[in-house]
């Protein structure tokens, strides 16, 4: 072990000077994430019991414990915080762990495999120094969100929620992103590459959360053997126990021992697992430019499609209980009753549908960026320089993010669907749910056609469109709740669609805007077809 | 005074055997070069010399130190330079030669900027829009900066132009004039020939060849080319000829270098009007390493 440590600070300062933006900007991220809601939680629901009631009863459902976890309060000690942290800590718990582990992959396996590691070895720097960095920046980052999040906590000063239990709702998601960043950098080790280390983090990651679902269904004491189970095992703001933070930093603490071991024993750019041997020959399907783009993103759809589905059905399991739910909740009221004509659940899908459509836009756009990212990176340059033309390149990708649009909306209509069903009485039909869905379709075209132009006429800013997509969402989620002049509404293409079932399909401005959307597309070819390539 | 010995050196992969016999010596003020076909065993050695990698079999020591448990100490009087040079693009060239140098553990400004401007390089841009050719630049200043008694270089102008090149062969002879001790793992055999004083040449594992040029070239034969006043007809029948090639008067073939006595008595009967002869370059040894011709 003789100076496996030799040069840990001097790396561990220039690994602070490379990431100290990305980690400030995530540590603010990640502190609003977890503690900035507080005190909107308690203006909707905490001020009225019965309002906080119909929260407890609606998280108790099975669906919601399955995605949520569950709450050791009863109704009597159902506090806000107790609803706060019920409804937050595991989805947060969940974030921090991708975010550690993408980190923690990043800088150490991923510098492996580019040969950084090499270079930096051959100095007068320990087996075990970059690695140990690493652990010292994951431990000051959760230090820093810990304190960040509950001073946050405490500014919003919501009745019920006091210091200890602040910290303590804090400590426990930080304790969760050292953790699953402790067992990212055991994959590390073991895998045989930066892509299985992360994939196989975030099985596991999956595989835990799975694996407490059934736990809390049926065997609730099961879940202390659950990393994850760690993180809403503390029972904040009900009983608060700092047990499972010990046993979650203890077993961080034999994780880097663990670590250290493997990574000891083991020849730089090697690991433990086999990997498997990849094919020699490409297949037949891989070898045209729609089989070659498509499977490139293969993994980034499948993902996304699944994801879509998922968070139709979590939309769509909640309808059961709505009618319980707002009838018991005088702001609820407010917001949903004011049109009798449709059911609530109506009401709330047509809502509903702005999110999932944003959603969409996010997939599809980021499916359409490869194609200008992909160039940046000189990925396309072999392939530009051979008989395929720009034509086929730039329609490919548009047409296959049109297609993968109406594929994504389908998936989350689906999830949507399958999920009410299960829950309502009376549920509503394939055909009402499909029918609020895809109106949004014109919208999520016009992105694309909006990022076209972009990568056809200003490749350098295709990141404006993001932007854009932020815009939108703002309009779309506060737009109500807000005074926003109208000229400024009036440039959210969201705005122009009608909101299926409570107002009347229009065939008019559906029409419009998917002409428009072609006719810039369009655009976009004219400026694709004749500018220089770029490079980053 | 031996810089680094390397004896009977193995790595063992799960159903590979990468090295199977290296063994060869650096000396003090020599430059090793070190050759062989891709795949042949080059970066494993070099990495293994570095206890990036832990070997199987044999050893191998730098500065009388074994390379795995006393790697730090040795990393302390090296620099190295991969052939594949990767660096953080959000850090500009600048930037990472100094960290670089700071773990190299040097401090020499002046030496460092005489190398930048050398080189050509731009120091203020992020290593992302660097070329190759740049990245290894960057790599280069950083150890040819460095105060080292060994430098390792692997394959270390596969990007740069014949220009940059040409620097980077100065700078290695000044290395020399220094007494500094340089392993050398190339594919561009002149540079090898110009600047090393010996020579491992490396096949599938193993190093099957190492000597100086001249050791090099007694293994193997020379070419002749005669002009004869006769047809030298009797060339044929003399041992240690090959490949001869008789043209009217003229004769080309090659000769074992042991036999030069005879095959010159043998000749001299046709009456010898020109005679010329070509040590073979590195490269023909090398292609008849390799491919056995």
């Amino acid at each position: 072990m003789k100076n496996c440590f030799n040069m840990t600070g001097m790396l561990f300062l220039h690994t602070l000077r490379r990431d100290w933006l990305k980690l400030l900007i995530w540590a603010v991220a990640l502190s609003l994430f977890t503690g900035g809601f507080a005190s909107a939680m308690y203006e909707i629901y905490g001020k009225d019991p019965a309002g906080l009631m119909a929260m407890y009863e609606t998280l108790k459902n099975p669906a919601m414990i399955a995605m949520l976890g569950p709450t050791s309060a009863t109704a009597e000690t159902y506090t806000v915080g107790a609803m706060y942290a019920h409804e937050m800590i595991l989805f947060t718990a969940l974030v921090f762990a991708i975010v550690s582990i993408m980190h923690v992959v990043s800088r150490t396996r991923k510098e492996e495999d580019d040969g950084t590691t090499e270079l930096i070895r051959s100095f007068q720097v320990g087996r075990l120094a970059n690695t140990t960095a690493v652990v010292i920046e994951m431990l000051l980052l959760h230090l820093v969100i810990i304190a960040l999040s509950t001073g946050l906590l405490q500014v919003q000063d919501v009745p019920g929620m006091d210091f200890s239990s602040n910290l303590l709702y804090s400590a426990s998601l930080g304790m969760q992103g050292f953790l699953w960043a402790m067992i990212a950098l055991i994959f590390v080790q073991l895998a045989a590459g930066a892509g299985s280390a992360r994939g196989l983090s975030f099985l596991t990651l999956g595989f835990f959360y799975i694996l407490r679902m059934a736990t809390d269904m049926n065997a609730p004491d099961g879940s202390w053997f659950n990393p994850l189970g760690w993180s809403y095992l503390v029972n904040v703001y009900v009983s608060d126990s700092w047990l499972p933070i010990v046993i979650a930093f203890v077993t961080s603490i034999v994780f880097i021992a663990v670590s250290y071991l493997l990574e000891q024993a083991r020849d730089l750019g090697a690991g433990y697992l086999p990997e498997r041997a990849g094919h020699a020959h490409a297949k037949e399907r891989l070898l045209s430019l729609p089989g070659l783009v498509l499977r490139l993103q293969k993994i980034f759809i499948i993902g996304w499609l699944f994801a879509l589905f998922i968070c139709g059905a979590m939309y769509g399991s909640i309808f059961g209980d709505m009618d319980y739910f707002v009838s018991e909740n005088e702001i609820m009221k407010q917001m949903f009753l004011h049109n009798s004509d449709y059911t609530i659940q109506e009401q709330f899908m047509s809502v509903l549908f702005v999110i999932l459509s944003l959603l969409t836009t996010i997939f599809i756009v980021g499916s359409l960026m490869r194609l200008v990212n992909e160039e940046k990176k000189g990925h396309w340059d072999q392939l530009y320089a051979t008989k395929l033309s720009r034509t086929k390149f730039y329609w490919y990708h548009v047409i296959m993010a049109s297609i993968l649009g109406v594929v994504g909306q389908f998936s989350a209509i689906l999830g949507l669907y399958l999920a009410q069903r299960s829950v309502m009485e009376t549920p509503l039909s394939f055909w009402e749910i499909t029918k609020a869905g895809i109106v949004w379709i014109p919208a999520i075209f016009f992105f694309i056609g909006i990022l076209s132009v972009l990568i056809g006429w200003l490749p350098r800013f295709t990141m404006i469109i993001w932007a854009y997509l932020l815009f939108t969402f703002f309009i779309s989620y506060f737009g109500q709740m807000m005074e926003i002049p109208e000229f400024v509404t009036n440039l959210d293409v969201f705005s122009y669609i009608p909101k299926i079932p409570i107002e009347e399909w229009k065939w008019g401005a559906i029409i419009l805007i998917k002409l428009l959307a072609l006719f810039i597309i369009v655009i976009g070819f004219i400026g694709y077809k004749k500018r220089d390539l770029v490079s980053e | 005074m031996v810089i680094a010995e390397i004896k009977g050196l193995q790595k063992k992969y799960k159903s590979t055997q990468a090295l199977k016999n290296v063994t060869m010596e650096l000396k003090r003020g020599e430059v090793l070069g070190f050759i062989g076909p891709n795949g042949a065993g080059k970066s494993t050695t070099i990495r293994i010399l570095l206890g990036i990698i832990k070997s199987s079999g044999g050893a191998a020591k730098i500065f009388g130190k074994d390379v795995w448990k006393d790697s730090i100490e040795i990393h302390k009087r090296l620099a190295y330079v991969p052939g594949d040079v990767n660096l953080w693009p959000n850090l500009t060239g600048g930037e990472i030669i100094d960290v670089f140098m700071r773990m190299q553990g040097t401090k020499n400004d002046a030496r460092r900027d005489e190398l930048i401007q050398k080189f050509h390089l731009d120091p203020k841009k992020k290593a992302r829009t660097y070329s190759k050719g740049n990245r290894q630049k960057v790599a280069l200043i950083a150890a040819l900066a460095s105060d080292a008694e060994l430098y390792i270089f692997d394959e270390p102008t596969s990007g740069l132009d014949p220009l940059m090149e040409a620097v980077f062969q100065e700078e290695v002879e000044n290395l020399k004039n220094q007494g500094k001790s340089i392993l050398l793992s190339s594919h561009i055999l002149s540079e090898v020939e110009r600047l090393c004083d010996r020579v491992a040449i490396i096949r599938q594992g193993e190093v099957i060849e190492t000597g100086t040029l001249d050791e090099l070239r007694h293994l193997t034969r020379y070419q002749y080319k005669v002009t004869t006043r006769d047809v030298p007809i009797g060339l044929k029948q003399v041992s240690g000829v090959h490949d001869l090639v008789i043209n009217g008067k003229e004769a080309v073939f090659q000769a074992d270098i042991d036999q030069i006595e005879t095959i010159l008595e043998a000749i001299m009967p046709y009456h010898v009007t020109k005679l010329e002869s070509v040590p073979p370059t590195l490269e023909a040894l090398f292609m008849r390493h390799y491919t056995g011709k």
